[in-house]
């Protein structure tokens, strides 16, 4: 009996002969979709027929970055951004974006300021979506005009950091729903301090590979100072100042810091990275070096940074650190997207045409 | 290629009643089929009746092919002492070549090999087909993936307008 039913089946089969995408398990047509990795296609694909929708939920999107083409000038509502699966621009308009400074890294959400009410907000360039943030107690006629906040955390809390004058760095964080940033003001020594929130508290950078402040989220009292790491290269050829970008970046529960150094602009192959990784055991905080983030890979702009894991994105490489490099070889700036390998050590030129493209932020796309 | 007369073969039957005589290699090459001989190492005669004979011959070609390519390697390493870089990144990129001439074919036969390779668990397979059926998606507006697909627009008027309208920028006539 068993056999004449197989029979049967496997002579429908035949006789329609005819086997469309429609026609796939539902396991196999997701193995199909998992390999769009660019957002356009995944919405397309969705809008193809009914059957379809429910099968692919807009939490599967690609988790393949972008980067956000930041405006400097005019603050129209048409944002455009640059997509490493289709290697396009894409402009998208965002009618609650005119007007508004737009700032990340992120998954998802961009951090909105208004620069003419003072007012912030989060959008999702994705879906139009916007959710108000609490008004920031600033004084805000005292305040610098290029007074620009930052996205240092989202998620059930948001972290903002952004200078008020030359030297002074504003922190606040807020809880989603909440109506009330508890903000924090720090005097710094350069602009380019690396500053993030992790586990309730501020850090920052007091200098490039100087020591770090963890400061207490919602009384502002600093907890306790981590010494500078222990350089792994100090007589590092060429380069007596070690001067650089000095990144903190929460990844998978972890608080890394990324030191990339400076003045490397005239070899385009070879970008020079340090990564420590905070350490609380013994209740002495402390960096410790590591040569290896395994699945993770770093996605960097000029001050702040994003940290993924590979989930086998075609065309992603764990254990990596993407960035932007200048580049000037004697005939004039240039700019390159660039692949650090952690364990070789090497700087690979990626083949993106982003002459066009300011420093960035990344951003995760989400359709949710 | 020579091969050793001594070498088991192992006849598959597909759906349709058609036989391959195929070396053991080979066939081990489909994971289901391994397990199958692990199990029984006696058995000489495996009925495929999800597989229709046109589709597992495709299987086996593909097979055959990465078999050969894989032997061809195994030989330069133990010829050499040890396996020349260039020569090994030729033989990839040769190999390489060969699938993507090996996916020239239309989205219905593309759709059964993917069934076949679940079926029989050929992971290079398995992977090669669902990539090429996710690039045969890639850069198309619905309508042009319907087409391609050969599937019906069952969405009405109102409801497609109403997708559209949630995320318009993906909707807009690429430049």
């Amino acid at each position: 009996m068993e056999g004449s039913v197989h029979k049967l089946d496997s002579d429908c089969r035949i006789a329609m002969a005819k086997t469309s995408l429609n026609d796939l398990p539902h396991d196999l047509f997701f193995l199909v979709i998992t390999n769009l990795l660019d957002v356009f296609d995944f919405v397309r694909v969705r809008a193809t027929c009914k059957r379809w929708r429910p099968l692919i939920s807009p939490s599967d999107s690609p988790r393949l970055p972008w980067i956000f083409n930041r405006r400097l000038i005019s603050f129209s509502a048409n944002l455009e951004f640059y997509s490493l699966a289709s290697g396009k621009f894409h402009t998208i308009h965002v009618p609650k974006a005119s007007d508004k400074f737009l700032a990340g890294p992120s998954h998802g959400y961009l951090l909105a300021f208004d620069t003419r009410c003072f007012t912030l907000s989060l959008i999702n360039p994705f879906t139009c979506n916007e959710i108000p943030l609490p008004p920031l107690e600033l004084k805000w006629s005292t305040l610098s005009s290029y007074f620009r906040p930052e996205l240092i955390c989202t998620g059930e809390v948001v972290a903002i950091s952004g200078f008020t004058s030359q030297k002074f760095l504003i922190l606040a964080s807020c809880r989603l729903g909440e109506n009330k940033w508890m903000a924090v003001e720090r005097q710094v020594r350069t602009n380019f301090v690396g500053r993030s929130y992790y586990k309730g508290m501020f850090f920052v950078n007091e200098s490039e590979m100087g020591a770090t402040t963890a400061i207490d989220s919602t009384t502002g009292v600093a907890m306790f100072s981590v010494p500078a790491p222990v350089r792994q290269h100090s007589n590092l050829e060429g380069s007596p100042e070690l001067r650089g970008f000095d990144y903190l970046v929460e990844s998978s529960g972890e608080l890394l810091r990324v030191f990339r150094l400076w003045g490397d602009y005239k070899i385009l192959k070879n970008a020079y990275f340090e990564i420590y990784r905070l350490d609380c055991a013994d209740g002495e905080p402390r960096w410790v070096n590591v040569n290896s983030i395994g699945d993770r890979m770093l996605f960097l702009d000029s001050v702040h940074g994003l940290s993924l894991m590979n989930t086998g994105v075609q065309g992603l490489k764990r254990n990596s650190i993407y960035f932007m490099k200048l580049f000037n070889g004697g005939n004039g700036w240039s700019k390159f997207l660039c692949r650090y390998d952690i364990i070789e050590t090497r700087t690979e030129v990626l083949p993106f045409d982003i002459q066009k493209l300011g420093d960035g932020p990344w951003i995760v796309p989400s359709l949710q | 290629m020579a091969r050793s007369s001594t070498e088991n073969m192992i006849t598959l039957m597909s759906s349709d009643g058609e036989e391959f005589m195929v070396t053991e290699k080979v066939a081990r090459e489909c994971t289901t089929i391994r397990n199958m001989l692990e199990d029984d190492c006696v058995i000489t005669n495996i009925p495929l009746p999800n597989v229709t004979s046109d589709i597992l011959s495709m299987v086996i070609e593909y097979c055959m092919e990465h078999v050969a390519a894989a032997e061809k390697a195994a030989a330069e390493t133990a010829e050499k002492g040890s396996s020349s870089a260039p020569a090994a990144a030729k033989a990839n990129k040769d190999l390489e070549e060969w699938d993507k001439a090996f996916m020239n074919v239309d989205v219905y036969t593309l759709c059964d090999l993917i069934l076949a390779a679940n079926y029989l668990n050929v992971s290079g397979l398995l992977d090669l087909t669902i990539q090429t059926a996710a690039n045969l998606i890639k850069g198309k507006s619905p309508e042009q993936i319907r087409k391609t697909f050969h599937i019906q627009n069952d969405l009405s008027l109102e409801e497609e307008e109403k997708i559209r309208s949630q995320t318009p920028w993906a909707f807009e006539k690429s430049e």
